[in-house]
């Protein structure tokens, strides 16, 4: 029997998600101070209507909540919390989109917003070049906020700690604590997102001014916007050609740096900040990546040379590698144009970027898609069961891995990284059938339904402003449902079925 | 104290640093050795 929710529940969620509208809506003074700084007028008042339509919201849940003071929330609670915290920001994040003009309907500026948030970096705008600074730092801030965690800012700066501040953040897809208290765990995430954001912030912008021949001010912002995008592993760029646009390998080169930096797992950071550096080289995930990133080097080196796409070899290794590692890192950052993908790269060198795509990197970092943690518990899995069948019956047979400390494989963790990874196959697979009914090819379908579940953002050519709606909406949820990695969500949508069921 | 943290720090990016070099240049081998060796 499904029990239908209370009052306090709907008051005790109300509360929490209003605390982070109203957050949010906050965050819209930064993009009103760009807008300042640029000599800007008509985004400010964008930004206003945003920010009042955010703080009423918010204010108006808090309102209706009047929750008992030391009211604290329970797991399901904090997972209904989080799912819709994501889709309000969404919703509300995309009015001062919308109003810019430069998105074709409320819908297209939901994409962008929701692409954004999950750093997927898909993009729908129309005319980019033209777009006003504020509104362009805006969508880079949102990947910002996104890649950190909606709800690591609102722990950051709201909550106390408490056992409802643990719940709000593993439903964000966050299950590994760096410190013993969560809010300090969100605080250092941060800590790492800002020491990192003034050294990629001077090295792109120094790239952006002397290898890429952009004026200071361009490059300063150019440098803020992509580092925002790379670390977060977002993708998009501050103008429509993508990193092409800089036309220089340094630029590349540092934005290839900072891929990896964000695709690196917090914890990580944190082990070798406090000097414990053998951790990179012994982690379960890092060995992983490594692997898996020569394998799809391999499969897109070989798909280049059949497909002759590229003349010589330094033009193959330049693109070749870079989308491997945008494609590896969930980033999404494109030096070749969408259409070259089907057009030239041929089958096996897209089939290489997809199985990258589909993998991501690090858990507890910025990236998307199924996360190399539980692809290297499957490996170890799939190793113990052939080492069992070869041992002697009665022989006792273990298996060590190492992540931060040495873990002994267990039924448990092996069965959650299969349903995780399984479910992700599953939503790859429902996106492509989605493409495929629209009309689109199936490699071309594959590509962006992985692309866009993977929270990636590199695109074949089928996002644009003119795809049926029905796609778009398909690829909203396919971003939500991968960024907050399923059981968030579904716990919201089986909440909404028990007030329907409930009894 | 808080000059050693500093420097643990900046270490540790730098070591960061290298480890994406080491990756690239990994990957760069890989690459050529695939474009040379295919047939």
């Amino acid at each position: 029997m499904i029990l239908r929710p209370q009052a306090l529940d709907l008051r005790i969620i109300a509360h929490f998600l209003g605390k982070i509208v109203v957050l949010f809506g906050l965050t819209m003074t930064l993009p009103m101070a760009v807008a300042f700084a640029f000599g800007e007028q008509v985004p400010v008042f964008d930004f206003a209507v945003g920010l009042l339509a955010a703080v009423s919201a918010g204010l108006a849940l808090i309102g209706a909540a009047r929750l008992p003071p030391k009211t604290d929330m329970q797991w399901v609670h904090g997972m209904v919390v989080v799912a819709a915290a994501w889709v309000a920001c969404m919703f509300l994040g995309a009015v001062p989109m919308v109003l810019s003009g430069h998105w074709g309907s409320y819908l297209d500026a939901c994409f962008e917003a929701m692409s954004g948030l999950a750093t997927t970096g898909l993009v729908l705008v129309q005319d980019l070049d033209h777009l006003s600074y504020a509104v362009n730092f805006w969508r880079h801030l949102l990947m910002f906020l996104g890649g950190q965690g909606v709800i690591v800012v609102a722990l950051s700066l709201l909550f106390r700690n408490s056992p409802g501040a643990f719940h709000l953040y593993v439903g964000e897809a966050r299950e590994e604590k760096i410190l013993p208290n969560v809010i300090e765990t969100a605080r250092f995430i941060w800590l790492v997102s800002l020491v990192y954001f003034v050294l990629g912030t001077a090295l792109l912008s120094a790239c952006g001014r002397f290898a890429a021949g952009l004026p200071w001010a361009d490059a300063l912002f150019h440098g803020v916007c992509i580092f925002m995008a790379g670390f977060d592993t977002g993708g998009f760029t501050p103008q429509s050609q993508n990193v092409i646009f800089y036309q220089s390998s340094a630029f590349e080169l540092a934005t290839v740096v900072v891929m990896v930096w964000g695709a690196i797992n917090f914890n990580l950071h944190y082990a070798i900040w406090t000097g414990r550096r053998a951790e990179l080289g012994r982690d379960i995930e890092v060995r992983t990546f490594a692997a898996t990133a020569t394998l799809a080097t391999v499969l897109v080196s070989l798909g280049l040379a059949h497909s002759r796409a590229y003349s010589g070899a330094w033009g193959l290794v330049r693109r070749g590698i870079y989308q491997v590692l945008s494609a590896h890192t969930g980033t999404g950052f494109q030096s070749i144009y969408a259409p070259e993908f089907l057009a030239s790269w041929g089958p096996l060198a897209n089939v290489g970027l997809i199985v990258a795509m589909a993998l991501g990197v690090c858990a507890c970092s910025t990236t998307g898609g199924i996360k190399l943690l539980r692809v290297g518990i499957i490996a170890k899995a799939l190793r113990e069961d052939v080492k069992r069948f070869l041992a002697p019956d009665s022989a006792l047979v273990t298996t060590r891995l190492r992540h931060m400390r040495d873990v002994f494989l267990d039924d448990r963790m092996v069965r959650s990284a299969a349903v995780i990874m399984l479910m992700y196959m599953l939503l790859y697979l429902a996106g492509a059938v989605a493409g495929c009914f629209f009309g689109y090819d199936f490699l071309g379908a594959l590509f962006e339904s992985t692309s866009a579940a993977g929270n990636v953002g590199l695109s074949c050519g089928l996002t644009a402003p003119l795809m049926p709606a029905g796609l778009k909406i398909v690829y909203i949820v396919q971003m939500w449902l991968g960024r907050l990695e399923f059981v968030a969500a579904f716990v919201m949508i089986g909440f909404l079925w028990s007030f329907l069921r409930g009894k | 104290m808080k000059g050693l943290r500093v420097g643990l720090v900046v270490a540790g990016i730098l070591f960061e640093s290298a480890f994406v070099a080491a990756l690239g240049l990994w990957l760069l081998c890989v690459s050529i050795a695939v474009f040379v060796l295919s047939p």
